[in-house]
């Protein structure tokens, strides 16, 4: 393949005669002007969200719904002052502070490795269920790296950092080998390995290797000094190195799909995999391939759950949710890298805000929950979010999510 | 047809816009005729402004602020984590906390630090966090606020004399429930199994072997345990509290051996053990553990629960708050037991007619030697490590 229908197929929807990306970060990255533009429908969609859970703060506060019989304006305006104060909260907890800011960031830094991870299986039409697992699976290889190994600091970091690349593209790649060899749906497969990471480090955090020594309960020993994330701004905040390598892995993806040979496969497969298939491409060991590269990403957030914050000690949950979040995420950021940055941010402000809207204004953090997921409705419709706003759609919109079943 | 429909969904939503609108600065647009200069400070007052203002400075504040923190389980988890917060609202009910107490849930390990960062913040005397996770978030916070008083629902390893942890001494109400239990059964054999090897769960198990134990010494039956050997003191589990299916299919494996009353400990694990039960149609019964099984779990398995060996969690934590407020508060770890209240049997509710009331009086007989110290239940080590 040339470079020139590599740069073709970046842009299938435009017409021929396209302005070359001008600036040097349109370069490197591959992104140009249209992005302004697809983040219409997800910031509509997220004030439609922000008003449906307005909706429900308003409809759950119990004391207002009581005042509504006797003194109807009285009641309304009592549910009017909870669901500005809610979501004063939310603001303030989220950008109010430095501390705030930083809670943002800390919060958005693993949902951003692993956005990125289900946002690369998108591109290749394959959905990448499975970022828990991964995440597990290389968090685990760095506390190995973490604890049995006694290294300087320099090289223990990117060491384990190594190690929880490799866990988690070896994790991945199970589900690429599988589909590639067998055709088994990733969908199914990556659940199912989520399931055996799970036990498997709930196994593993009581056996000496990993477990606290004295410990009863499934709970790591402690990482040592040496291999702990340190901290960008200073002790008071949580913000560690993990964000700037979230960061840089999100530059390394928009390059990698952009801009490099394998990408341009990546997203031909995901177009259409008879057509790659028939373009000379192997798409079997692509499909590994991409796998591989997504749980290389998870992995990475697991490594900064498990060296990247005070206790620097994990139980079995630490992956969370977050390899699920993820898959909001990369809807929401429209599996763009540039887009799952703002999405990882916005997600990360909902974390800390949502805590301050529970502490300060006593709201429950599930209401935090049903923002997200309303989010992820209108995004998921966008047709809905333009019917509400009147907004026209662009004559050709493909934004190729991931194959159906049996694709 | 779809024109209808978006028409109504952007009503919807400018009504809902509206109400936002309002929330955002000027409340009392809505309907009442706003008060002359209605902005931001004078209608406010009456009820929202107050409490959270309030520091320990003033006069009242004796009582301590409390704040709640949840493990990942969250606060609807009908176990702990409910009877915790339970604690905490008694606690403000009978006057030992101030209003307005703080619950903080945890979604995710890294919550842990932060929640208690804006526990701080807010002002907290006293956090009572639960589940033994947090232990290590706790210690560190918890030496660097000696002012600060924790309530700690698990026993942990602290050696801080700001730290109560709360210990239960479950098994001697576990082993009078197993001496109803092995006098209920008709197959003359009980199950049991656990979510995981924890000692706070196997104790329940273990307890309960030994309650079957003691009515087999007292009446020269020969009633079985499947699921905990008191000798080897191991036992079944599910590896998870989570997994309903395996949960299932754990206590299906258990019914296939005969046991027709079973003994499920962790969350809500037992309620497979429940719809295994109904769908086979058989005439047998749960344990329930903790909070009394029949008001906490859903209706359609209250005729299931015998009876709930009670662990009163809220007891302890509402006692410690208590504590704190009399100025007689002390750290370290605290035992609840038969004796002081805080374990116990729950009643037999629906049972009541099923069970033999000279069994339910030698049962309760049972208990009340374990109070008074006649018989020797406590066999589990709890408390601080």
């Amino acid at each position: 393949m040339t470079e020139s229908t590599d740069t073709n197929l970046t842009n299938p929807e435009k017409s021929p005669p396209e302005k070359p990306p001008s600036n040097l970060f349109a370069r490197i990255t591959g992104i140009n002007t249209g992005w302004i533009r697809s983040l219409l429908i997800p910031t509509l969609a997220l004030l439609v969200a922000l008003i449906f859970g307005a909706v429900f703060v308003a409809l759950t506060d119990l004391e207002a719904l009581a005042l509504l019989k006797e003194d109807f304006g009285g009641g309304l305006r009592l549910m009017a002052e909870g669901v500005g104060l809610a979501y004063k909260a939310l603001f303030t907890g989220a950008f109010g502070s430095v501390y705030g800011l930083s809670e943002t960031l800390f919060a958005a830094t693993p949902l951003l490795l692993t956005g990125l991870a289900v946002a690369l299986g998108f591109r290749a039409g394959l959905f990448n269920i499975g970022a828990n697992g991964q995440m597990l699976i290389g968090g685990m290889a760095a506390l190995w790296v973490a604890l049995h190994l006694n290294l300087p600091g320099f090289i223990h970091i990117p060491l384990a950092i190594l190690a929880a690349i490799i866990g988690g593209a070896l994790w991945g790649g199970i589900s690429g080998l599988l589909k590639a060899i067998t055709g088994a749906h990733e969908v199914i497969t990556t659940i199912m390995l989520n399931f055996i990471a799970f036990f498997l480090v709930e196994y593993l955090l009581t056996v000496p290797v990993f477990q606290e020594a004295g410990k009863i309960n499934p709970i790591s020993e402690f990482v040592p000094l040496s291999a702990r994330f340190p901290q960008v701004f200073g002790a008071d905040y949580r913000v560690s190195i993990g964000l700037l390598i979230a960061v840089a892995a999100a530059i390394f993806v928009s390059w990698l799909l952009f801009r490099s040979s394998w990408g341009f496969e990546f997203r031909a497969v995901g177009f259409n995999p008879t057509a790659s298939r028939f373009a000379g491409m192997k798409v079997q060991s692509l499909l590994v391939l991409v796998m591989g590269f997504s749980g290389a990403l998870a992995g990475i957030a697991g490594a900064n759950q498990v060296l990247g914050f005070s206790p620097y000690q994990v139980t079995s949950a630490f992956a969370g949710t977050i390899g699920f979040d993820a898959i909001a995420l990369a809807l929401l950021g429209q599996s763009h890298p540039v887009g799952v940055v703002w999405a990882a941010l916005l997600f990360g402000a909902l974390k800390a805000g949502g805590r301050a809207m529970q502490a300060s204004a006593q709201i429950p953090l599930d209401l935090v929950v049903v923002i997200q997921a309303l989010i992820i409705v209108f995004i998921a419709a966008p047709e809905l979010v333009r019917a509400i706003f009147r907004v026209k759609p662009p004559e050709k919109e493909k934004t190729q999510i991931t194959k159906g079943w049996g694709g | 047809m779809t024109k209808k429909l978006f028409t109504i969904l952007s009503i919807l939503v400018v009504a809902a816009m509206f109400l936002t609108a309002c929330g955002a600065d000027e409340p009392a647009a809505t309907d009442v005729p706003p008060p002359p200069p209605a902005d931001t400070d004078v209608p406010v007052v009456e009820d929202t402004a107050v409490p959270e203002e309030e520091t320990e400075e003033e006069p009242v504040a004796e009582l301590p602020i409390a704040c709640f923190i949840t493990d990942l389980a969250g606060v609807d988890d009908m176990s702990f984590n409910a009877l915790g917060w339970k604690g905490v609202t008694d606690a403000v009910a009978a006057g030992y906390a101030q209003a307005d107490p703080i619950l903080l849930e945890s979604q995710a390990m890294e919550d842990y630090q932060p929640n208690i960062e804006a526990c701080l913040n807010e002002g907290a005397t006293h956090i009572v966090t639960s589940g033994w996770a947090i232990e290590e978030a706790v210690k560190i916070n918890a030496a660097a606020n000696p002012d600060v008083k924790w309530t700690f629902i698990d026993a942990g390893g602290f050696e801080l004399d700001n730290v109560r942890e709360l210990v239960y001494q479950t098994d001697e109400a576990s082993f009078a429930a197993g001496y109803l239990a092995a006098g209920v059964t008709k197959t003359g054999v009980i199950g049991t199994y656990g979510g995981a090897p924890y000692p706070t769960v196997s104790i329940f198990m273990d307890g309960m072997a030994r309650g079957v134990a003691y009515y087999n010494e007292m009446k020269g039956t020969d009633v079985q345990v499947i699921g905990w050997s008191v000798e080897t003191a191991d036992g079944q589990f599910t590896g998870s509290f989570t997994d309903m299916a395996l949960a299932r299919t754990t206590c299906e494996g258990i019914l296939d051996e005969a046991a027709d009353v079973m003994l499920p400990v962790g969350g809500a694990i037992n309620l497979p053990c429940g719809d295994a039960i109904i769908a086979r149609g058989i005439d047998a019964a749960l344990i329930g553990v903790d909070a009394d099984a029949y008001f906490a779990m859903p209706e359609q398995y209250q005729d299931l629960w015998l009876i709930t060996i009670e662990k009163g969690i809220d007891i302890q934590v509402t006692r410690s708050l208590q504590a704190d407020a009399e100025g007689n508060w002390l750290g370290g770890g605290t035992v609840g037991n038969a004796a002081n209240g805080a374990v116990g049997l729950s009643p037999l509710n629906s049972w009541e007619d099923k069970v033999d009331a000279e069994l339910w009086a030698e049962t309760q007989a049972v208990f009340q030697a374990i109070v008074d110290g006649e018989i020797d239940a406590a066999v589990y080590a709890v408390g601080p490590e």
